[in-house]
Formats: structure tokens, sequence, C-alpha cells
């Protein structure tokens, strides 16, 4: 809802009726200014109030309910004027309007009565009332309904987030809990649906698979074998679990190292010459990453060769030559035997020439293998039509009982083959580790520049800080490495499990007889399939929105910081390996600021806050803004920035501030989106500011 | 196609059940594993593979196994599926080369006399393959940090002819 106007009645330092304690709000920027002590926190205390029948106790840091402030609640002065036997009503007003026009008018009430000069009897709570605005006329609400209003005058959720005071943002943005960001994020999308979502598929995609293997079991046509792989089975992906938390763990130590690494890194001076050495850092690591993953795939391609390119053929060429003679010999033999009872000592084998070849030679009356004449009729003529004619004698007589002159054939042109390729293997090796050679050698170069980086980073460090720092460094660099390292490894064994796992279930199946009903071998299919969507589209969407986060954030930032020219740095979301998101502040050469000033700090966090309602265009729309100081640890220049910001991003928003308490202050506010603007201050009627019993609020509108 | 070229190609050498973890842990098996075998990365995709590599091993560094009947010893795949198939035809003209098998005589032989001499070319396989598995085993054992060496393959070859 909107806020028209809040009204006090005796509500701590307001004392006196209503009348003389309201403030009326229109939609922009509200202002309500005092200096320290004037009631600022006294109005924001009656806004919680009147919500939630609780009030922020500064001296403990918390809420605390009406039952626990009792006659606290009451003005001094009210107390002190009230006579021994009479009570005394202490009441809030809220008016505020729905984006429906639907006003409703909230009334608190706390009633209390003097029974001495010191004591009070108090009622144990405090009393609330809800009226409708009907045309004209406010109409009660009945009690069912009260919730339901209060909600629409600012949801629970958001309350962190639209009602705050300036010392409570740093418990609401606290960057040392890492889940904040998340928290928030949570709260400004809907992203645990998708959350819930992913449970509800994965219980359906676990009893689907659970359902389809009981199935195959059934099936079987080896009982104990299935037994055996299930067990198999079940094993592996308990590792995969185990594996998969190893990795998790080493991905936060890894990460840790990575920020230590930067924070320190953060902290030298020479901002040049940092930038430039992160550039040659990062040509370095892109090299390196290109070697290795090239040597690595020479290796992984290397066994291959062996047998793709017959590398393993390399010294056999001495047992070919035997194989050779050992041939030529059976050949003559062959031969001899198919031969023999022919006047010819020595014969082609039947087909050679091939059939096709000789059949060419009639028709020619040529001989092409000696190319001389062979004109038919004559000798030569005959001889080349004998041997087109030839019978298979081996066939006709069965010379042998196995004729394995094919075999021996193909085996010997198939070891001719090789020749050539065996005499150039040791060239083609040479060539090959040659390449080899060459990428280790770029992966020692790279490996030494980014030591060498890493060294002038510690120089650095250590040209401006302690001892202890380089140490640390040294550390943290000691430990990156040992993360990278056991990551790596974890990675590895991970995948293998997964194939390994895959495997077992392909050996499963095979032992299935028959099929597995349809429905369940879809269904497990479907959840598979399912489950997978679910999880990329998740984080998809959580991506997406942090990007737009980012983008807003900054946008405010930007905004808020435009005023002063000093190096303020943009905020960027890290991801870190468990998912969760954690703002930093970085500076243009993409090093986190190392020392943010408390400002910068208290920006950033607003910023966030504000991106978080803005991105959510209703929640700016729809719910007032209630800051009580703000910008308490703000530098100046950034304030009005920030004011500008609240003016044009929300629909209303209401600020108790000391700012602008300097008239002259106030010309700025001319060109934001202003409201009303009020000036509250402490008033003694009888002069003694000493005096609480005499203490009273004087409220006075602005005009600009 | 004759008797002889089938039966060839059914041989189904063996290796001696004591390198049963050397061809394991170094070769794609059929499952049946530990966890182990997949920190390593496989240096050959098949049995057939780590035992192609083995017989030329043997043959180059001349040593040889010889497998008898009470020796306790592992099947895996026939001739016939192993590939490539021109590299197999390269193994059988070597074991022709250095074997007793008389090419010329088989053509002449009953069929069980020729199924019994073509054994001799299975056990000639064997003999050098078992005896480039032991080769390497006995490198291995002598040398354990070469088991972490990408290149030991590689370089056992390069060496093997020497």
């Amino acid at each position: 809802m909107i806020i028209r106007s809040i009204s006090m009645k005796n509500f701590q330092c307001y004392f006196g009726e209503h009348e003389r304690n309201t403030f009326n709000f229109k939609e922009g920027l509200n202002l309500v200014i005092g200096d320290n002590g004037g009631g600022k926190s006294k109005l924001y205390d009656a806004f919680y109030w009147v919500i939630y029948d609780q009030i922020f106790n500064s001296d403990i840091r918390m809420f605390q309910g009406t039952k626990s402030y009792k006659e606290k609640f009451i003005s001094d002065k009210a107390k002190s004027e009230c006579v021994v036997g009479n009570d005394l009503n202490v009441e809030v007003i809220l008016i505020a309007k729905t984006s429906q026009d639907k006003k409703f008018k909230l009334t608190r009430i706390y009633k209390a009565k003097k029974v001495s000069d010191r004591e009070w009897e108090c009622n144990s709570s405090s009393r609330l009332l809800i009226d409708e605005c009907k045309q004209t006329n406010w109409v009660s609400v009945e009690k069912s309904k009260h919730e339901g209003i209060l909600k629409l005058v600012i949801p629970e959720h958001l309350k962190p987030y639209m009602w705050f005071q300036g010392e409570q943002v740093d418990g609401l943005m606290d960057f040392s809990d890492k889940s904040t960001l998340t928290n928030a994020i949570n709260l400004l999308s809907n992203i645990t649906m998708y959350d819930d979502l992913i449970d509800i598929v994965k219980k359906g995609n676990d009893t689907s698979a659970k359902n389809y293997r009981s199935a195959q079991n059934k099936l079987t046509k080896n009982i104990s074998k299935s037994k055996l792989l299930n067990d198999q089975l079940n094993q592996i992906r308990a590792n995969i679990s185990s594996k998969s938390n190893d990795i998790e763990i080493n991905e936060a130590n890894l990460q840790i190292s990575k920020d230590k690494i930067e924070e320190l890194i953060g902290q030298i001076d020479d901002a040049e010459f940092k930038a430039d050495l992160k550039k040659k850092h990062e040509i370095a690591k892109s090299n390196l990453k290109r070697s290795t993953d090239e040597l690595t795939e020479k290796y992984n391609g290397l066994h291959k060769k062996l047998f793709n390119d017959s590398w393993v053929l390399k010294h056999s060429q001495s047992f070919f030559d035997k194989f050779s003679i050992k041939y030529n010999n059976y050949n003559d033999l062959h031969n001899k035997l198919l031969n023999s009872g022919n006047n010819r000592e020595y014969e082609l084998p039947i087909d050679v020439p091939q059939p096709i070849y000789v059949s060419k030679m009639l028709e020619d009356e040529k001989c092409l293998v000696c190319n001389r004449d062979a004109k038919k009729g004559t000798e030569e003529y005959e001889h080349i039509e004998y041997l087109l004619n030839r019978k298979n004698k081996n066939i006709e007589e069965n010379i042998f009982i196995n004729d394995c002159s094919s075999l021996f054939s193909k085996l010997y042109n198939n070891g001719l083959g090789f020749k050539q390729l065996i005499s150039r293997i040791d060239t083609i090796i040479a060539d090959e580790f040659e390449e080899i050679q060459r990428l280790r050698n770029s992966i020692k170069l790279n490996n030494s520049e980014i030591s060498e980086i890493k060294n002038s980073f510690e120089q650095l460090i250590e040209d401006d800080n302690s001892e202890n720092i380089v140490k640390s460094f040294r550390t943290h660099e000691a430990n990156r490495e040992k993360y990278e390292s056991l990551l790596n490894a974890d990675r590895k064994v991970f995948e293998n499990l997964k194939i390994k796992a895959k495997e077992v279930e392909i050996a499963l199946d095979k032992l299935v007889e028959g099929s597995v009903d349809k429905v369940i071998e879809k269904s497990d299919k479907v959840f598979k399939d399912l489950f997978e969507v679910v999880k990329s589209t998740r984080n998809e969407v959580y991506d997406t929105l942090i990007v737009e986060l980012e983008k807003k954030a900054n946008s405010l930032f930007t905004k808020m910081t435009e005023r002063n020219l000093a190096i303020k740095g943009k905020i960027k979301l890290k991801k870190l390996a468990n998912g969760n998101y954690i703002p930093e502040i970085v500076g243009s050469d993409g090093y986190i600021l190392s020392n943010p000033n408390d400002s910068n700090i208290i920006l950033v966090k607003l910023s966030l806050i504000m991106a978080i309602i803005i991105s959510r265009g209703k929640w700016s729309e729809n719910y007032s803004l209630i800051l009580d100081a703000p910008t308490a640890k703000m530098a100046e220049k950034y304030t009005y920035g920030f004011y500008e910001a609240l003016g044009s991003k929300f629909s209303q928003s209401i600020v108790m501030t000391y700012d602008f308490i300097n008239v002259e202050q106030r010309n700025l506010l001319k060109s934001f989106n202003v409201g009303n603007v009020y000036t509250i201050e402490s008033f003694f009627p009888n002069h003694d500011s000493t005096d609480n019993n005499d203490l009273e609020v004087l409220i006075k509108e602005v005009q600009l | 196609m004759n008797i002889i070229d089938k039966k060839l190609y059914k041989l189904n050498p063996v290796y001696l059940a004591e390198y049963e973890d050397l061809i394991r842990s170094h070769s794609q098996f059929g499952g049946g594993a530990s966890e182990n075998k997949f920190i390593q990365a496989k240096s050959f995709s098949n049995v057939y593979e780590f035992y192609i590599y083995a017989f030329f091993i043997g043959l180059y560094k001349n040593k040889k196994v010889e497998i008898i009947k009470e020796d306790k010893t592992k099947s895996f795949w026939e001739l016939d599926n192993w590939k490539p198939k021109e590299l197999v035809d390269y193994l059988i003209i070597c074991a022709i080369a250095e074997s007793e098998f008389d090419m010329a005589a088989i053509e002449q032989m009953e069929e069980k006399e020729a199924m019994e001499h073509i054994k001799l070319l299975k056990q000639e396989i064997e003999k050098y393959a078992n005896g480039g598995l032991r080769y390497i085993n006995d490198k291995l054992e002598e040398e354990p940090e070469l088991k972490d060496d990408d290149m030991f393959f590689i370089s056992l070859l390069s060496e093997a002819g020497m």
C-alpha cells in the first residue's frame, strides 16, 4: 500500500493528540528531517508498532513486543500530566491506500492506568482496529480480515528489505554470510519453485529408475550375475556420490585460495603494473591450457596410432622378408604340382593374367606382356587362347586337398602393401614426437612465465606490505595448485565412474530375457530426461536473475556515486563453488578493491537491496519504502545520489534523516521527485531541555 | 574359401593367467574391474590390442614363452574379431615366417591333420605374445614408476628392435 498519513497520540516523545502529531505523505520521496534525538526513530517505531505490535529496542538491538515495553510507550509529558487513577491512551493511526484505491485506517491503541506517581497498571497487549473507507465513512473491518490487510500494507517477507533502519543494513546484507545474497535472490524470484520442482522430479526419477531395475531383475536370465552387477552398480553410485562431495569440497577450497590471492593482489598500489601483470597472466594461462589440451589429445591418440597407423610394425620388415622367401618356395612347389604333366616347366597360375586382359590380347592380336604381335592362326595367338581356356586342373584332378594359394597370396600382397609405410614409420614417429616436444616446451615456457608473474606479484606485495602477507600469498598459491590438482584427479575419477556405471547398466540390460513393461521403461526414460531439463532450466533462470540483479545494482550504484569522482569500482556478483553468490567491489583492473571505504560498502548494500526490490516491479510501485537514517555511514556526496535514486525508482519512500538539516542543502531537493518534506525538533515549552516531562515534538511542513 | 581359411581366423590364442592383472590394468575390459582401473587412462581399448602389441614386442625382442598343457590360461576373442584386419594378417605372416608351418604341405593334408598343423600358428602367436607380456611385466616390476609413464608402451616399441 501507499501510505497517506501517520499520526500519533502520546506515542513516546510525540506528546498530545493526533492533530498536532500528523504527517501526510504523497507519492515520491517524503522526508522527515530532524537532528539526533529529534524523534525520527520514534516515528519509525510508530510505523512498525502499528503493523507488527513491536518496536526496535536499540539498547539490545532487538524488536520487542508491547508486553515488554508497557508504560514506556507513553509520552513522559503525558504521564506526568496524568492524574492518579486516570487512564492514558497511546495511539498510532496509519492511513494507507491500495493500488485498487481502497483506503484503510489502522489504529493501534494501548491503555494504561496511573495508580500512583510512579506506578502504572498496564494492559498486557495493545488493540488493533481497522476501518475501511466506504464513500465518505469509515466502516469497521472484522477482526478475521485484519491479518490480510496488514499484509497488504507491507508483506512480511518484504519487510526486511523495505522497512529498515540504517543500523540494520549491516545485518541485513552481511557479506560475511555467504547465503545472504542467495536468500535475497530466493525472495525476489520464484527460484524456490524450481528447487521444489527438482525435488519432486528427483523423487519420481529415483522411483522410476528403481521400478525399471526391479522389472529388469525379474526378467534376468542369470540371477546371481544380475545380483552381482546390481551390487556393483550400487557401489559405483555410492562412489559417484562420494566423489561428487569431494569435488564440491575441493572446488570450495580452490575458490577460497583464489579469493585470498585476488585479495592480496588487490592490496598492491601500482595499479598500472598490476593490470599489465594480470593481462600477461591471463594470456599465459590461456596458452598453457591450449598446449596442455593439445598434448593430452596427442597422448590419448598416441596408442591408437600403434594400430591405426601401424606403428606396431616398426621393426617387422625382416619378418616379412622371411615370409617372402617361404612364400616363394611354396609358390614354386604349388605351381610345379599344378603344372605336372604339362610340357611347360613353368606356368602362370589359372586366371593370371586376368581373363579380361587375355581377351583384349586376342581382340588386338597382340601380347600385352611382351608387346609382340600374335596374329590369328599363329602359334602366339594359340598360346594366348590356351591361357584363356585353361581349366583349373586342381578342381578337375583334385591336386590339392586344401588349395591355399588365394589365402597365401592375399597375405603376401597385404604384407607387400605395408612395405612403403614401414620404411616411413620412423620418420612419422619422429615428427609426432617433435610436435609433442614442441607442446611440452610451450607448457614449460608458459609455466615459467606464470611463475615469474607470481614472483612479480610477490615482489609487489613485499614492496607494499609486510613479510607476513608475502608468506600468506605463497601459502595460498601453494593451496591453489594443490586443490587444482586434486580437482583434476577427482573429475577424472568421477567421469570414469559414470562410464563404469553405464557399462554395468548395459551389462544388466544384456541379462534381460524378454522385454520390460513399456510403461515402466518409458517412465524411466521420461523422468531421466525431465530431471536433466529441470536442473538446467533452474540454473539458466538463476544465472539470468544474477545478471539482471548485477546490472540493476550497478545502475543504482553508478547513479548514487556519480557526484563523487573518487575511485569506487563496480559491483560484481561472484559465483561460489557451492552455487551461492557473493557481492564484490572490483576496480577497473578487475581486482577486488582492497580497502573499500564504509561509504562504498553501505552503497553496495543499499544498491543490492534496492535492486532486489525494483527487480520485482510491483514491489517498488505498490509498497512504500520506509527508512530511518539510511545514510548514517555514507559520505555526504553519495547521499544526494541516493535520494535522487529513491525518488526516481520508488512510487513512494518515506525517509527519516538528518540530511538537509541545513536549509541551503534543500535546494537540491527541488530537482528530485519529492513528495512532502517535514522537519521535526524537540520542543520544551518550559525551556528546560533536560526535563523529559516537558518534551514535545514540533512538526513543521517545509515548502521547497 | 577353403577350410584352412576358415579355421585360421577361428584361432583363439590365449595368455597365461598370471598376466591377467597386467592386461586388465592396461586395456579396457568388459566389466568386473575395481574402481582403480578408471583412475589411470587405458593405453589399449581392447584386450586384443594389447595382445597384438605384446606379440610384436616378443617378436622384436625374441622373447618366447611356450605354453604347456598344465599352464593356467585365459582366452578372449578369436582372430576374426581382432582389428584392424590388415594388421592381423601381418601378424599371421610373421607367425608363418617364424614357425614350422609348412605352406605347401598343408595343401595336401586331410582335415584333422591340417587342423593340427594350423595349431602351429596359434602356438607361435601365443609364444611371442606371452613372451612380450612377460617382458612388459618384468619391466614394470623392475621399474614401477613406469606405470605412470604415459609414453611407456611407445618407448618400449622404439627400443624393441635395437
